[in-house]
């Protein structure tokens, strides 16, 4: 199984190249952006993939990982959180990005079982769904034009956003949400108080 | 060629003769689902395996960008308009289901047909799912439903569409009946999409303590507190207002917003409801008539 070291900065991709090193891994290939890991992950055929960063900088490696159903290793800088809605339906280690050689190798061997992990840490609440992040006002209006069946270059046209624009705050909402469809996002969305019933 | 042998390839030919009428939904890189064509300009698939809302069908010799007409949150039923160029299959009627009936589930992934021989488990009356949909029939199967047969075509012996297959609780392969396919498929060909019940409250679960409980003789510790009222929605019509606690609906308690929302997609368009809720100390009912939710 070939690693895949995907982070979005230089700095990110030396660290992480480095960490990877120490814990007996080796990267097939360094990426910047998540479809050039989307890419790779079609090339490789066997492959796993180990990002780093922070939180937002991670979090479109990891999903794009998961929709290839390939094992994903974040090591990450302050707070996880937002990873947590992710996670479900995959093979995903989140680690702190100090995490030792020993807990890498560990949670590399759990992900390839098909594993979750989530390193457990003073600041973190481990318990998925806990704290659920709140959607933010621009989400809620756009989770409001998929529940009345609008597409997304409408609810653009309505909230005078491009289709793409409402596309990334939609998958925001998804992952604070923890859903992977349109439908599952409204029907959590309205249990939470998000939008109105 | 011996009767075994028989038996095999009708079963071969049969999936072949009705292939031509399920496609590939492609939603996303690398992830995929069935669908079953429904007229020249319409492919229903399942809801659930729709995230975006556009994608992409691939027949088995081209494929066409897609468009999700209208997502039925209630049924797991997804409308895409998109002109495949093929035909439509025979429908057939899902009330000649029966337990132990062997059936096929035919879907495509990439090009390829696939299929899947199964004995209906179980069939039984019209249900209500758990988003509050109106399903005709119950038609269950045994076993786990594959991901790329999400949305495949359920077809009886004859090749005859009777059901799209779905996974249920647990990922257990459910059936939807045709006959619920058409009420879905009627109402968006009527519109031109799917309207939605709406009251235009936001709630959230609050928890009471024993003391309340009893003095609001609720039978449970929970109970729903209106957090927000849309303007100009039916709740504001009807006089709803922030911190109203919800008490039941239509003199059913009320213990979950997620049970709210079932009722109300149950509910059609036009419909009146009760509300009862505790507002200062006294009890208020209220009559509320479900509108559809705006689009814009």
């Amino acid at each position: 199984m070939k690693a895949i070291a995907a982070a979005a900065t230089a700095p990110l991709r030396q660290e992480l190249a480095l960490r990877l090193q120490a814990a007996g891994f080796e990267a097939a290939q360094l990426v910047e952006d998540p479809q050039a890991l989307h890419e790779a992950l079609a090339q490789e055929a066997r492959s796993w993939v180990v990002t780093a960063g922070p939180s937002n900088l991670v979090r479109p490696f990891v999903r794009t990982a998961l929709q290839a159903r390939v094992p994903v290793l974040a090591l990450i800088e302050g707070d996880p959180a937002a990873l947590r809605g992710m996670l479900q339906g995959g093979a995903a280690a989140v680690l702190d990005l100090r995490a030792s050689a020993e807990a890498i190798r560990a949670s590399s061997a759990a992900i390839h079982a098909g594993l979750v992990v989530w390193q457990p840490s003073a600041e973190l609440d481990p318990s998925p769904g806990a704290k659920p992040a709140p959607l933010s006002p621009r989400e809620r209006e756009v989770l409001a034009g998929v529940a009345a069946g609008l597409s997304n270059k409408l609810i653009g046209r309505q909230l005078a956003l491009s289709p793409n624009t409402v596309k990334f705050h939609l998958q925001e909402a998804f992952d604070k949400l923890g859903v992977a469809s349109r439908a599952e996002a409204v029907a959590v969305a309205m249990r939470r108080g998000e939008l109105s019933i | 060629m011996n009767a075994l042998q028989s038996w095999a390839q009708e079963r071969a030919d049969l999936v072949a003769r009705v292939a031509s009428s399920v496609v590939c939904v492609q939603t996303g890189p690398g992830r995929s689902l069935s669908g079953i064509v429904w007229d020249e300009q319409t492919v229903v698939t399942a809801a659930e395996g729709l995230s975006g809302d556009r994608a992409l069908v691939h027949t088995r010799q081209d494929r066409f960008e897609a468009e999700v007409a209208a997502l039925d949150l209630t049924t797991d039923v997804g409308v895409l308009r998109v002109r495949s160029g093929q035909s439509a299959p025979a429908r057939g009627d899902s009330g000649s289901l029966r337990a132990g009936q062997p059936v096929v589930l035919v879907g495509q992934d990439a090009g390829d047909t696939l299929a899947q021989w199964a004995d209906v488990q179980r069939v039984g009356p019209a249900w209500r799912s758990r988003r509050g949909g109106q399903l005709a029939r119950t038609i269950r199967f045994s076993f786990r439903l594959d991901a790329a047969l999400e949305g495949s075509a359920v077809f009886d012996a004859s090749g005859a569409l009777c059901a799209m297959a779905v996974p249920g609780a647990r990922g257990r392969a459910i059936a939807i009946a045709v006959e619920t396919l058409e009420a879905v498929t009627a109402r968006v060909a009527q519109f031109g999409y799917l309207p939605q019940p709406y009251l235009g409250v936001r709630l959230q679960p609050v928890w009471l303590d024993e003391v309340q409980r009893k003095e609001l003789e609720r039978e449970r510790d929970t109970a729903v507190i209106v957090t927000g009222v849309d303007a100009r929605s039916p709740a504001q019509d009807a006089g709803l207002a922030f911190g109203d606690l919800l008490l039941s609906l239509d003199n059913r308690p009320v213990y979950s917003a997620g049970a709210v929302a079932r009722e109300i997609a149950a509910t059609g368009i036009g419909a009146v409801v009760q509300l009862e809720v505790r507002r200062g100390g006294t009890k208020k009912g209220f009559s509320v008539t479900v509108g559809e939710r705006p689009r814009g």
